[in-house]
């Protein structure tokens, strides 16, 4: 495959670039993902009309959805340089297929790396409004600690590098975090 | 009971707890997420989620509602005179033909890539960049030099079938005895052929490769689905 073909297969990413670009996320730096994918989203948006005939605000939706996967699977290290464009118009699908019932071919997702179909919890909408509410009440240093575990999937060890203090106590703190918001939980339902 | 109400009471393992903490702080910052790429999406790319209605509209409600109401029936009245005319089999191959160099790439990156010549790099840059006339007169350079192996010849049946007009026996010619010399490209070779036959109008070649592709659950299997349905409609 020539050089030029890879680029625009990785929306014009080199493989350092990506990686660099998988750093930056673990490190709660979004700009770079930002600027490569939201310049895509309208791309994705016409595939998704021309390949299922969706409205345009159904297209917007689901490609929204594709790229908050597309995120999530790229800061677990899910996802391998190679050919970027095709993994997530192929997100977006699935996505779109799974809504309506529709669960690509076992072929198809092993195609995509088998990297598609992950088991999700049930949460309805206010079950969600709750959780919101209370990640409200959460303090900055507990919002931030959660986010960079489990958004920005970084390790306890090394946010404790960064914050220069012993990784057993961050894991306290974390653990102190999650029982805060189960109390909140408790309190409200 | 509810992965919620397990959660608060504390009706979950470890390992579980974890993921489910996972997913509530994933499902509210995406939400956050959400809100800010939407902002940037809309103030510096220009895309919007909803399309801005006509302000005329509402001023003028009824007019517009029977202009509109007039367009349906004329419409209808069309579609109904020229019934077979609405999401044919035609302009879903098209549609599917202009989707096809989206599926080379998936093969290139499914099957992986040899090492390419300078007349064969040529060729692939052009037919990434849509330039398929310039495509096929490096993969014609490399057939003159006997040089050309069985995925240049897939892409070269893709490039005929790109080309404005499109040359529908160049593709057949390519791609017809192809499968036999790479059992790997079975499928893809099985939907472009489908294609190309429909391109032509020829529904007796095409039919029997649909089905195929149906019958063995290929990668193609949903598209065929909705062409056979679409001929079954018009025939």
């Amino acid at each position: 495959m020539t050089s030029s073909t890879v680029l625009n297969n990785n929306f014009g990413l080199t493989e350092h670039e990506f990686d660099t670009l998988r750093l930056q996320l673990s490190e709660g730096d979004e700009s770079l993902f930002e600027r490569i994918f939201l310049a895509h989203f309208e791309s994705c948006i016409r595939y998704l009309q021309r390949q299922y005939k969706l409205p345009y605000e159904k297209a917007y939706d689901v490609s929204m959805d594709a790229l908050l996967a597309f995120r999530r699977r790229l800061v677990e290290g899910k996802i391998r340089y190679g050919n970027l464009r095709f993994l997530f118009t192929q997100q977006a699908s699935h996505i779109y297929l799974k809504e309506i019932g529709r669960a690509p071919s076992v072929e198809k997702q092993k195609a995509a790396q088998s990297f598609l179909m992950e088991p999700t919890f049930g949460l309805d909408e206010e079950e969600r409004a709750q959780i919101s509410q209370a990640w409200n009440k959460l303090g900055d240093r507990c919002k931030n600690l959660l986010r960079q575990v489990y958004y920005d999937n970084a390790q306890i060890k090394d946010i404790a590098e960064k914050w220069e203090m012993p990784a057993a106590t961050l894991r306290k703190q974390k653990q102190r975090c999650v029982e805060k918001l189960r109390q909140f939980f408790k309190q409200h339902s | 009971m509810s992965d919620l109400e397990r959660f608060i009471k504390g009706d979950m393992g470890q390992n579980e707890m974890e993921q489910f903490t996972k997913e509530m702080v994933s499902k509210q910052l995406d939400a956050e997420t959400r809100q800010r790429w939407e902002a940037t999406l809309r103030t510096k790319y220009g895309v919007k989620r909803k399309v801005k209605p006509s302000s005329k509209l509402g001023k003028n409600r009824f007019r517009y509602f029977a202009i509109a109401a007039s367009i349906a029936i004329l419409i209808a009245l069309f579609s109904w005179f020229q019934f077979s005319d609405g999401n044919t089999y035609r302009e879903l191959t098209a549609s599917y033909i202009e989707e096809l160099p989206i599926m080379a790439d998936q093969i290139v990156f499914r099957k992986g890539a040899g090492q390419v010549s300078d007349l064969r790099s040529k060729a692939y840059a052009a037919y990434s960049r849509a330039d398929f006339d310039m495509a096929l007169a490096n993969w014609q350079q490399l057939a003159a030099m006997d040089s050309l192996n069985a995925y240049d010849q897939f892409y070269w049946g893709i490039s005929c079938l790109r080309q404005t007009p499109a040359n529908t026996a160049c593709t057949i010619e390519r791609l017809a005895s192809l499968s036999n010399q790479v059992p790997e490209l079975v499928q893809e070779i099985d939907w472009v052929l489908g294609l190309a036959y429909l391109k032509d109008n020829d529904i007796d070649k095409a039919k029997p490769l649909l089905e195929k592709i149906v019958d063995e659950s290929q990668f193609m299997d949903e598209l065929a689905v909705q062409l056979l349905s679409a001929i079954q409609e018009e025939n």
